[in-house]
């Protein structure tokens, strides 16, 4: 393991900061360490040896009381301040992971597994605060306390520093090899822990499935089977993984009873005084302490930097390239031999040549599979096509998708899916329309006949919806999402309908789209549908086949 | 908030005062069947950490003995104590932390164990307010928090309960003043400042448990529906949403670093009282003879070997008390009950060579937290052979009439009977074997084509299933595919298009063989010709079988040998909106 991937002190900000701090408190904690000990060791030495009375070492007792204070503030401070900057920096890179995943576009997604996507981008974040709060900065102190102890050390009593300054190096050596050997098996680790969220939501998900053909009650030893399995690969690494720890435990307090005996030894001699002994003796363990604290923290640690590096490897996933063309006006498309996928990749879509005239609404048909979602994901600019191009025409220019500034370019898009998708909040707040009066709210809903969803609402427009839009079924949601999209279609050009219709029954199906069909008047619309009824708006109607696109008005 | 604390959860622990409490017991039952290695463990870890301790102390003496100059052979014994010391602590750690975490693993596995087979038995009525991000937060984290309760929780406070009270028993021994003092200091760093913390953090660490889990919620929801998100240009809504509960964890987080921050001071604080307290009673004492000189190191460097067990306290702490806000969030999911209730001594389902007959008797059904029924007063008879079609305008009752059928959800009132037997007195396991289902939106499982069919039947042969998939018309689809059988349908079978996620799921049905198909919408997602070869297909007059469509096409009405109309149903309290279907009386809504 890493123990700090310099691409995190790039992308973060916060990182720097935390590191900074963490150095000026590593080094005041050492001072008052060293402070500690020589106070101590003076005042027993004065009474052991010297036999003073309580007024005579009051002084000294005093300051130790001091020293005691300064620790108890540094002890406060390293773990507020490191656990406030940790926050900020993971919030700030769960945003861009978020972000960042949104541009790459759907192929992508489907490709990186979408539930272990969820899993990095949320618990996976969350190990690594703790390795921002916790293991960061005890690095710091466990690189610079045992450096100022061992030149203290070095130069108070050379013996006793030379066996620390042998034993010290030994751990990291050990850890590192050890690191070296468990690192697989800790990305191995969150290999497993995500197949088991994933394993575990697939059960879940399916649960009705698996309980109406009889196969639920065995889903309980399929995960008691994982989870074994889970466990045997955990202690498999753990065996190794301690054994660092082991090292570093027996190793620290062997060396301090090296150091002790020694001490011991060459005071019956006569070499060494009283005072001098026994403050070795405070600071030998202290030089292992920040070692052995880092070490507890390791595990915690190790499975923070293996959900960055993946977070990490996210961001730097080159983003598709957005140009810099703004667009105005209402605009027709060009598509030429526009193709999805690599050649030989199972979901290949086109290539497809079509136009989409301006201010017409063109319905998209064609059997299942023939890539009609994918047409447009395409023009929503969220896939790029692999080969073929898209060209938008506004007016007399005509302008490369591609070279289109995306975030304008989809505030150009009125969308609505094949999944009805909405969020927790109202319906009004669902309706995504802040500029609109709730007049324009209801002409939208009519348009969608979506009036009397709302209307049979307790609070109407105002009403609460759950995560999903619990409660509505999904012809009322479906709905909901088209009133979404003719809400947007008041600014945008482009209004882009997939199956806009499909969970509707034939009465409602009617009436929306003679609603859709006077509402986005003047859009130039791409509805793509398998049913029969959106014809009836069509302006145009573009049959897609497998292979070859055909016009047909 | 609402969404967590809703009427269908239920409050296990009740009051809510001192949830941590009602949740340490829990998580002490929970741990009951490796309590044999979790001892071990703390017998282990007791004699690591004394050993640190002891080679403080007899270091301590051993050097203050040997500035008196005594003969060498007077510190023989001290010097091999303190090299055995030495040596202890590596390994006896090791082999603690191996005995625990395998304890933790074990306990680990029986606890998903029981999650799933819980949730297997209250899905999917129950599971609604269970939402799907959630539970994934819940395994993910909820699951591993307990876990840590144990090994960083329950057992370095058990722990050093051992050492801390070996401790003060040593310098009492020695020093009695210097005892208390450090008994006190003890109680301080150890139960005092991590109790205050576990009262100020009590509430912080369940709304941070609460928080991630909503976020995770949204998070997985977010992605789920990105490409509709971005194209729709609704992600500004969704990262302002996730920010608004960041924001608050973030809060949050602060006033729980706060809180650790003091802790943390006041550990120190109290240790280091402990050892100013040494020297204040010890130096007296030696000076009146009471102490031997060499004993007052022990003294006042004992409770510095003491640092690391105290600093483990404050950190158990705070790990106890969010796996207590794990466990309990657990516990709650394990207390749900099922939205069916089982019959005590269930009847068996007669086996005959024909399919049965099921009659509905006046049926009313809702899902639960709904304020009124989803369809009403419904009357239906299935028979072998008979081919029934449902047709309805969405949300009037169709697919819930499947879900009662299927025994997801009760009858609010009426009587269903499968040959003259209630429903309610089979066992539902056994029941749902005359049923296959087609549902509106298939689930397929994250593995193979075949495995995604094979489910419906274990032991059917890959030519089987092939064969199945070439009725359902997915023939020429299964022939193109290179890897065929064995192709991944992908993460929710996101590999495959809707219209071949319909044919899948009808493949499974009729691979089922069993006497009543139920078909939720099969077509929703496809092209029309193939929509009508399907439900051509699937309502092929069969003596054996009966069918059950569900469907909003008219058209499919011809093929039915009985039709039944449902009518959107609502809540009596709120009169009809204008635009609605005119509102009917409960007796008009079913018209045959």
């Amino acid at each position: 393991m890493k123990p700090l991937d310099p691409r995190l002190i790039r992308r973060a900000a916060g990182v720097r900061g935390l590191l900074a701090v963490s150095v000026l408190l590593g080094l005041a904690t050492a001072t008052a360490v060293v402070a500690q000990a020589v106070l101590l060791a003076g005042i027993l030495g004065d009474v052991i040896v010297g036999g003073s009375s309580l007024s005579k070492v009051a002084s000294g007792v005093l300051a130790v009381t001091l020293v005691v204070l300064a620790r108890a503030g540094l002890a406060w401070a390293t773990e507020e301040l490191a656990r406030r900057s940790a926050a900020a920096v993971v919030i700030g890179l769960r945003r861009d992971a978020l972000v960042h995943a949104a541009e790459l576009g759907p192929r992508w997604r489907s490709g990186a597994h979408g539930g272990e996507l969820a899993v990095l981008i949320g618990s996976g974040l969350d190990s690594l605060h703790d390795y921002l709060a916790r293991y960061l900065p005890q690095l710091v102190l466990a690189t610079m306390v045992p450096i100022a102890l061992v030149v203290y050390l070095a130069v108070t009593d050379l013996t006793s520093g030379v066996i620390v300054a042998l034993t010290l190096p030994l751990i990291p050596v050990f850890m590192a090899l050890i690191g070296w050997y468990t690192q697989r098996r800790t990305t191995a680790k969150l290999t497993a822990l995500t197949r088991l969220a994933g394993h575990f939501l697939d059960v879940v998900a399916g649960l009705p499935t698996l309980k109406v053909f009889g196969r639920a009650s065995v889903q309980a030893a399929a995960v008691r089977r994982i989870t074994g399995n889970y466990r045997r690969a955990t202690m498999g690494t753990l065996k190794v993984a301690f054994l660092s720890s082991m090292v570093l435990e027996l190793l620290a307090s062997l060396s301090v009873a090296l150091v002790a005996v020694s001490i011991g030894l060459r005071l019956v001699s006569g070499h060494l005084t009283l005072q001098i002994g026994l403050t070795v003796l405070i600071l030998a363990p202290e030089a292992y302490l920040p070692l052995r604290a880092l070490g507890t923290q390791f595990h915690a640690a190790a499975d923070g930097v293996a959900a960055t590096g993946k977070v990490l490897d996210l961001l730097d996933t080159p983003l598709p390239m957005s140009g810099a063309r703004t667009l105005a006006g209402p605009l027709s498309l060009q598509l030429v031999d526009v193709t999805i996928g690599e050649p030989g990749e199972r979901g290949t879509v086109g290539p497809l040549t079509l136009t989409v005239p301006a201010g017409r609404i063109t319905v998209v048909t064609g059997p299942s599979g023939v890539g009609k979602t994918t047409l447009l994901a395409v023009l929503a600019g969220v896939t790029r096509p692999t080969a073929g191009t898209v060209t938008v025409i506004t007016g007399s220019s005509a302008v490369d998708l591609v070279d289109a500034q995306m975030s304008s370019w989809r505030d150009k898009l009125a969308w609505s899916g094949q999944r009805p998708v909405l969020r927790s909040g109202t319906i009004r707040d669902n309706l995504e329309a802040p500029d609109a009066d709730d007049d324009e709210m209801y002409r939208a809903l009519i348009a969608c006949a979506a009036d009397d969803v709302v209307d049979a609402l307790p609070d109407g427009l105002n009403t609460e919806l759950g995560q999903d839009g619990g409660g509505l079924s999904e012809g009322q949601r479906q709905r909901l999402c088209l009133a979404r999209a003719v809400l947007k279609a008041r600014t945008a050009e482009l209004v882009l309908l997939d199956e806009p219709t499909s969970a509707l029954d034939t009465t409602t199906e009617l009436r929306v789209l003679a609603g859709l069909g006077r509402a986005l008047t003047g859009r130039t619309v791409v509805l793509v549908s398998h049913r029969s009824a959106p014809l009836a708006i069509a302006d145009l109607v573009v049959d897609l086949q497998p292979r070859h696109a055909e016009a047909v008005t | 908030m609402s969404d967590h604390t809703g009427p269908g959860r239920p409050d296990h622990f009740g009051g809510g005062t001192k949830p941590a409490a009602g949740s340490v017991i829990w998580l002490l039952r929970l741990a009951v069947g490796v309590r044999g290695r979790l001892l071990t463990a703390v017998l282990l870890g007791s004699l690591a950490s004394a050993c640190g301790v002891a080679l403080m102390a007899t270091s301590a003496w051993l050097i203050a003995r040997a500035a008196q100059h005594p003969p060498v052979l007077y510190l023989m014994v001290a010097i091999v104590a303190v090299r055995t010391f030495g040596l202890g602590r590596g390994v006896l750690r090791y082999a603690e932390r191996l005995t625990s975490h395998d304890a933790a693993f074990r306990l680990l596995a029986g606890l998903r164990e029981r999650l799933i087979a819980h949730l297997a038995l209250i899905a999917p009525g129950g599971l609604q307010i269970w939402r799907r991000g959630d539970l994934l937060t819940r395994v993910g984290t909820d699951v591993d928090d307990v876990g840590d309760g144990y090994l960083r929780g329950l057992l370095p406070l058990a722990v050093s309960v051992v050492v801390g009270g070996g401790a003060v028993a040593l310098t009492a021994a020695i020093l009695p003043a210097a005892g208390l003092a450090l008994a006190m200091a003890l109680l301080l760093a150890c139960v005092l400042a991590p109790l205050r913390s576990a009262r100020h953090s009590a509430r912080q660490e369940t709304t941070i448990v609460d928080l991630r889990g909503r976020r995770g919620q949204l998070i997985g929801d977010l992605l789920d529906e990105m490409t509709d998100v971005t194209a729709g240009g609704l992600l500004g809504a969704r990262l302002a949403q996730i920010d608004k509960l960041e924001t608050h964890l973030r809060a949050t987080s602060a006033r729980s670093a706060r809180t650790a921050g003091i802790a943390s001071a006041t550990a120190v604080l109290a240790m280091g009282a402990a050892v100013v307290s040494a020297l204040l009673f010890g130096v007296p004492a030696v000076r009146s003879g009471h102490l031997a000189a060499v004993l007052l190191a022990v003294v006042v460097l004992t409770p510095l070997a003491l640092t690391d067990t105290v600093q483990s306290v404050g950190v158990a702490a705070a790990t106890l008390q969010r796996s207590a806000a794990a466990a309990r969030r657990l516990a709650d999911v394990l207390a749900t009950p099922p939205v069916t209730t089982a019959p005590i001594h269930p009847k068996p389902l007669r086996h005959r060579t024909f399919g049965p007959t099921i009659a509905l008797h006046d049926v009313s059904a809702r899902w639960p937290g709904a304020d009124h029924d989803a369809f009403t007063h419904l009357d239906l008879t299935l028979a072998p052979g008979k081919r029934v079609v449902i047709l309805g305008p969405s949300g009037s009752g169709k697919s819930t009439l499947l879900a009662v059928l299927l025994g997801f959800l009760p009858i609010s009132s009426g009587r269903i009977t499968v040959d003259g037997v209630d429903l309610g007195q089979l066992d539902a396991a056994d029941a749902r074997t005359l049923f296959a289902w087609c549902d509106q939106q298939p689930y397929l499982f994250d593995s193979t084509l075949a495995e995604n069919i094979r489910l419906a039947r274990p032991t059917a042969q890959d030519a089987q299933i092939a064969g199945t998939l070439e009725s359902a018309g997915a023939g020429d689809w299964l022939r193109s595919l290179p890897l065929g059988l064995a192709t991944p349908v992908g993460e929710h079978g996101r590999a495959v298009s809707g219209g071949q996620r319909q044919r899948i799921a009808l493949a499974r049905a009729f691979l089922a063989n069993r006497p009543i198909v139920l078909a939720d919408e099969p077509t929703a997602h496809l092209d029309a010709p193939t929509a009508d070869a399907i439900t051509a297909l699937l309502m092929k007059p069969d003596p054996q079988r009966c069918t059950v469509l569900v469907t909003h096409r008219e058209q499919d009405a011809d093929l039915g040998d009985e039709i039944v109309r449902l009518e959107p149903t609502r809540p009596a309290a709120r009169p009809a909106a204008p635009k609605a279907v005119p509102a009917v009386s409960p007796s008009d809504q079913l018209t045959r």
